[in-house]
């Protein structure tokens, strides 16, 4: 029998991980609230739409609630549904299921390419897939709209655990092409959105799995500074302008040039002007300008969600934020040493770095020290693909830690180090 | 670390820890890496919100604060002297466009296109770059409605379109020339002023048929109303585009206030230029927060009115009886009168023919700018310099007899010509027009009375030309009046050095003789001519004014001091100026006042000249040598026929002149008259005191200044009387 109920102090480290989860869906649920201005009078002093009086109190809650915020808590609560859904089959079970399921995801990623490929010869395009602020990133299918990019983080993580929980090729450089390929592939698929943010995202994953599983270091090292090396020219032609003014922002925000305020650095220094006006403990929940006025900072409840949670609770919100994160990796972490099953280890380490990667790169951004992509903050950020997809990684976490590890079992990935 | 001194229980169950090594170790380097990422944050995060927390918090302000917005001040009337309304701001509409439908910026557009679907306008499963293409159909068919609507043609339209952008283009330009980093400007995001002045009907129409688009505003504005004023079209000027010149120009320039912004009307010619920094007054303020609550709020200062000397009837009449001269003229041409009022040395009246009224200015700019043969753009009572002719004798007599090379009873006998083994050249007038004719032995007076050239030849001979020049000059010839009008012209008096850089030689003898009889490089202005009456007759120069501003300030340059000239030598002057018209016999004796109690005196001139060009025959030569031969106005009017390769002009000639002269005709005269209507008792040759009015009357072509400009004068005379009893 590979799996069996584990003693309880196990289960308590699985459902510990909700805690911070819970704490910071709560500090996000609190943002979109106050940031929720559809319906409410803008900066522009543009009329609010009236709310009947007459209406029953469903109504005059929902717009009480803000129709974001609604939203948000739909997405939360059937994001936990989606948790607890993926509890139940042992996670050794939906492994197996871990190529269809990727491959399921390429297909999608696919189709937004194909009709980016159709618009480009003047076809008509599919009619589930919305072009928004320029990108195909979207499948609309009426009720249901998501982004396939952040199911296919997850299904990359399966698949790349699944592929390498048995195997030591990945030690020589020729077993490397197999996860490589695996990353490859959905990278140039959502290159063509494009989603420069989220494609990077598959890297760390990729380079974090291969490292825990016992890659060779010189391996890894050998292609990050050939990557590395590269960079200098994926910069002066791989880049459309605006992403290389992006970077350009940040090395002139500390300057004496504030010409870099006007146009690409705008949302930066809106962001961290938000950030500074925070201060130690922040204006308060609600108040600061930030916060009463529309328009100022854009994307305030997705992307720059940050600097709202910094502007209202200052600096020690951040690093509220902060720990909770660390506390999920603590765990995380934790789940992955206590299991001995080697696709449990690499599912837990890949869910973990998925998570953390993503919200390490959008603080870093928000603060200027990482060129703006867009990118939500997990399990914060409003939005309802990427609160699914972190609800589900968090689902497989917890349950890998539920199971109970195998008694007879060769210890995995243990090469050591330098022979 | 946790997982590696792991939760006993789990550990000991699993009995693996010593096989963990190389996953243990990893995954420590692997929180190593995390944790100081983590405090790398930290670090900025403290950096932002605590170091910099002051700089941030000015930022923010900077941020809550919009754009400063500012009103347009209502700009002061001009008033005639006896307070009749000439020029006022009336209520009118503007209608502004966005730069960005100018500039067909795409993300503009669909923020529109994503605004106006919230708003319902368009079904929400709509693709915004649909949406977006439905609005662009829209701004084609605004642009044909508007052209509709408004009756210009589309190509205005265009040409206007293009104005607004290029204008901001070129803020843009300069803007970058100081921070080249700086991509997009203000201004990108404003309104801007398409049409100007549209009527109330015409702005309610598109009001109710357009406004529906955020792209086009139709907003309440003013305009510039001449009441009645068509008379002093000229004199008071109008408004145009505060171009870079002028707002460089402008001493108020820094102040954010009062001082010309890009975009602004200003004066550009005439007493709406003169009387700017009064008109103009204080724009208001508007500072707002992102929500609209007034910050600041500074309220728009009136411009100050301008009240001119020019009395609007006198002007009217005046501007009549002249077109009624010019157009009895064989050769109509064109004309000025100037008055002026002796003691306080105010402009009465200001004239130029042809003239034009300020609806035609608008609707017909580009005819009356071609008009080569009337110029009637010309503001010919300041600007147009003409031969002064005869008039000069008065001042060639003032300076020989101060200079003491004659005195009043010196006799200077007319042989008809001046040279003896000469007789074809240096004549006198009447020895021109009836051969073998003099006037015999003449003194002071009869040579003013008569306008003998023999006398003045020789008074200018003994005086030379340099000192007959220094002469002029002391009248005021050369240079400006003193009223401050752009417009205005100050002649040429030749000095040594003039003729050497425009004539490339020195004075010659002939000189003294040509200009002693006002010919030659000689010229001055109508305004130049009434104010060497009006110092005649007050017996110094001084400066004439125009206007002056609410406070009784006198706009135009600051007062010179008066130049008081040898009064004897002056009185035998004004005797043979009495003589001149009130005497049988005297040149302008048509011209004797028939009011009782007054009196005119004056010299009068004919000034020959050349016939005006109104073609050329220019000679092009291409690369090849290949010459060809083309008749135009001027040289760009040539030259716009060819494409982009042009050919170079080595030559002109003039092709159509006007007068254009039948066989055997002479070219008639510039006619001229110069005088002041004095009080009649007023003894002979004393300064008078009392109502003295200088007056000064030219047409162009006109022949004999005594015969048709003189006349002139004595009208515009009886009517002053009259009107002033």
């Amino acid at each position: 029998m590979p799996t069996e109920r584990r003693p309880l102090n196990l289960t308590l480290l699985g459902w510990g991980l909700t805690v911070p989860v819970l704490l910071l869906s709560a500090i996000g649920l609190a943002c979109i609230h106050v940031t929720d201005r559809s319906g409410v009078a803008g900066a522009d002093g543009a009329a609010a739409q009236t709310s009947g009086a007459d209406e029953g109190w469903l109504p005059r809650v929902y717009h009480a609630v803000g129709p974001l915020t609604t939203r948000q808590i739909v997405y939360m609560l059937t994001g936990a549904g989606l948790m607890l859904l993926v509890l139940r089959p042992s996670y050794q079970k939906l492994g197996r299921y871990a190529y269809p399921f990727y491959c399921l995801a390429v297909l999608l990623l696919a189709l937004l390419v194909l009709d980016g490929v159709l618009d480009r010869f003047h076809l008509p395009g599919l009619p589930f897939v919305p072009v928004l602020r320029n990108t195909r990133r979207w499948i609309d299918l009426g009720p249901l709209r998501f982004q396939p990019s952040e199911f296919m983080k997850l299904a990359f993580v399966l698949a790349l655990a699944r592929y390498l929980r048995f195997r030591s090729s990945y030690r020589r450089w020729r077993g490397l092409v197999p996860p490589f390929l695996l990353t490859i592939v959905p990278m140039f698929l959502i290159l063509f959105q494009p989603d420069l943010g989220t494609l990077l995202m598959l890297l760390p994953v990729l380079f974090s799995m291969l490292f825990v599983a016992g890659a060779r270091l010189r391996h890894l090292a050998l292609v990050v500074v050939l990557g590395g090396a590269l960079m200098p020219a994926f910069y002066l032609w791989g880049m459309k302008d605006y992403q290389r003014a992006r970077i350009e922002v940040l090395f002139k925000q500390g300057t004496q040039d504030k010409s870099w305020q006007m146009d690409e650095g705008y949302q930066l220094r809106q962001s961290k002007t938000a950030l500074g006006t925070g201060g130690w403990t922040g204006q308060g929940y609600g108040e600061g300008i930030f916060v009463q006025y529309d328009g100022l900072l854009p994307e305030e409840h997705n992307d720059f969600i940050f600097a709202i949670i910094g502007h209202q609770w200052g600096l020690v919100g951040g690093l509220l934020v902060i720990v909770a994160y660390s506390v999920i990796v603590l765990l995380g972490l934790e789940v992955a040493t206590v299991t001995n099953d080697p696709f449990g280890r690499l599912l837990a380490i890949g869910v973990v770095v998925m998570i953390v990667a993503q919200a390490l790169l959008n603080i870093c951004m928000t603060i200027g020290l990482a060129p703006i992509t867009g990118m939500p903050l997990p399990f914060v950020s409003a939005g309802g693909s990427s609160l699914w997809a972190n609800f589900l990684a968090l689902g497989l976490l917890v349950n890998v830690a539920q199971r109970r590890p195998l008694l007879i079992a060769h210890a995995p990935f243990e090469y050591g180090d330098e022979e | 670390m946790a997982w590696s001194q792991s939760a006993g229980t789990v550990a000991c169950a699993r009995g693996l820890d010593d096989k963990d090594v190389m996953f243990r170790r990893r995954l420590t380097w692997f929180w190593i890496l995390l944790t100081a990422l983590a405090l790398v944050i930290l670090a900025r995060l403290a950096q932002i919100q605590v170091w910099q927390q002051a700089q941030y918090e000015e930022l923010a302000a900077r941020i809550l604060t919009r754009p400063t917005r500012y009103i347009r001040a209502p700009r002061g009337t001009v008033f005639d002297r006896k307070g009749r309304p000439l020029l006022g701001d009336a209520p009118s509409s503007d209608i502004s466009i966005h730069y960005a439908v100018l500039a067909g910026r795409e993300e503009y557009l669909l923020g529109v296109a994503r605004a106006l679907r919230k708003r319902g306008e368009y079904a929400a499963e709509m693709r915004l770059r649909d949406v977006a293409e439905d609005l662009r159909g829209k701004i084609g068919a605004m642009w044909q409605r508007l052209s509709e609507l408004t009756g210009l043609s589309a190509a205005e339209f265009t040409a206007r379109a293009a104005e607004c952008r290029e204008r901001v283009d070129r803020i843009r330009r300069s803007v970058q020339q100081r921070s080249p980093t700086v991509r997009r400007i203000p201004e990108e995001d404003h309104l801007l002023p398409l049409l100007e002045d549209v009527d109330d009907e015409t702005a309610l129409k598109v009001q109710l048929e357009l406004e529906g688009y955020p792209w086009l505003r139709v907003a309440p504005g003013s305009r510039r109303v001449a009441h009645q004023a068509d008379a002093l079209v000229h004199v008071l000027g109008r408004l145009g585009a505060a171009s870079p010149e002028l707002i460089a120009a402008d001493p108020l320039h820094a102040d954010e206030l009062r001082g010309l912004r890009p975009g602004d009307r200003c004066g550009v010619c005439g007493v709406e230029r003169l009387g700017e920094p009064a008109l103009r007054g204080a724009r208001g303020r508007i500072v707002e927060d992102v929500g609209r609550n007034i910050l600041e709020r500074t309220d728009p200062v009136r411009g100050r009115d301008v009240y001119l000397t020019i009395d609007l009837e006198l002007q009217q009449y005046v501007l009549a009886r002249l077109q009624e001269a010019v157009e009895a003229c064989t050769y109509p041409a064109g004309g000025a009168a100037v008055v002026i009022d002796v003691p306080s040395r105010e402009i009465r009246a200001l004239v130029s023919v042809p003239a034009y009224s300020f609806e035609r200015f608008n609707s017909e700019y580009d005819a009356l700018r071609r008009d080569t043969k009337y110029l009637p753009l010309t503001f010919r009572a300041v600007a147009a310099e003409y031969p002064p002719g005869s008039i000069c004798k008065a001042i060639c007599l003032v300076g020989g007899l101060s200079e003491g090379v004659i005195t009043p009873q010196t006799t200077i006998e007319c042989k008809g010509h001046l040279l003896p083994d000469k007789p074809n050249q240096f004549r006198c007038w009447i020895y021109n027009q009836h051969p073998g004719v003099t006037h015999g032995p003449q003194d002071a007076e009869s040579a003013v009375r008569n306008s003998c050239n023999i006398y003045f030849f020789t008074v200018g001979q003994m005086l030379g030309a340099a000192r007959l020049c220094e002469w002029f000059a002391r009248f005021g010839l050369g240079r400006t009046t003193g009223t401050g009008l752009i417009e205005e012209s100050g002649g040429i008096v030749p000095t040594e050095e003039w003729l050497t850089r425009n004539a490339g030689r020195r004075f010659l003898p002939a000189d003294a003789w040509n200009f002693a009889i006002g010919q030659g490089e000689l010229t001055c202005t109508p305004l130049q001519a009434a104010n060497v009456a009006a110092t005649i007759a007050a017996g110094s120069w001084g400066p004439v004014r125009l206007a002056y501003d609410g406070s009784g300030q006198a706009l135009g340059a600051p007062p010179a001091p008066a130049a008081a000239l040898d009064e004897e030598a002056v009185r035998t002057l004004r005797r043979g100026m009495w003589r001149v018209v009130n005497e049988r016999g005297g040149t302008a004796s048509d011209a004797r006042l028939d009011y009782p109690g007054y009196e005119l005196c004056g010299k009068t001139g004919s000034a020959q000249t050349v016939a005006r060009t109104l073609t050329w025959r220019y000679t092009c030569e291409w690369p090849d040598g290949q010459r060809e031969e083309i008749v135009a106005a001027t040289e760009e009017d040539a030259l716009a026929g060819f494409g982009d390769e042009k050919p170079r002009i080595v030559g002109h000639r003039a092709a159509e002149r006007y007068p254009a002269l039948l066989e055997g005709e002479t070219l008639p005269a510039h006619a001229w008259f110069m005088g002041f209507v004095q009080p009649a008792t007023t003894p002979r040759g004393r300064a008078p005191t009392g109502r003295v009015y200088a007056i000064s009357v030219i047409i162009e072509f006109g022949g004999s200044g005594g015969r048709v400009a003189a006349p002139v004068a004595r009208q515009i005379a009886e009517y002053l009387l009259e009107q002033e009893r």
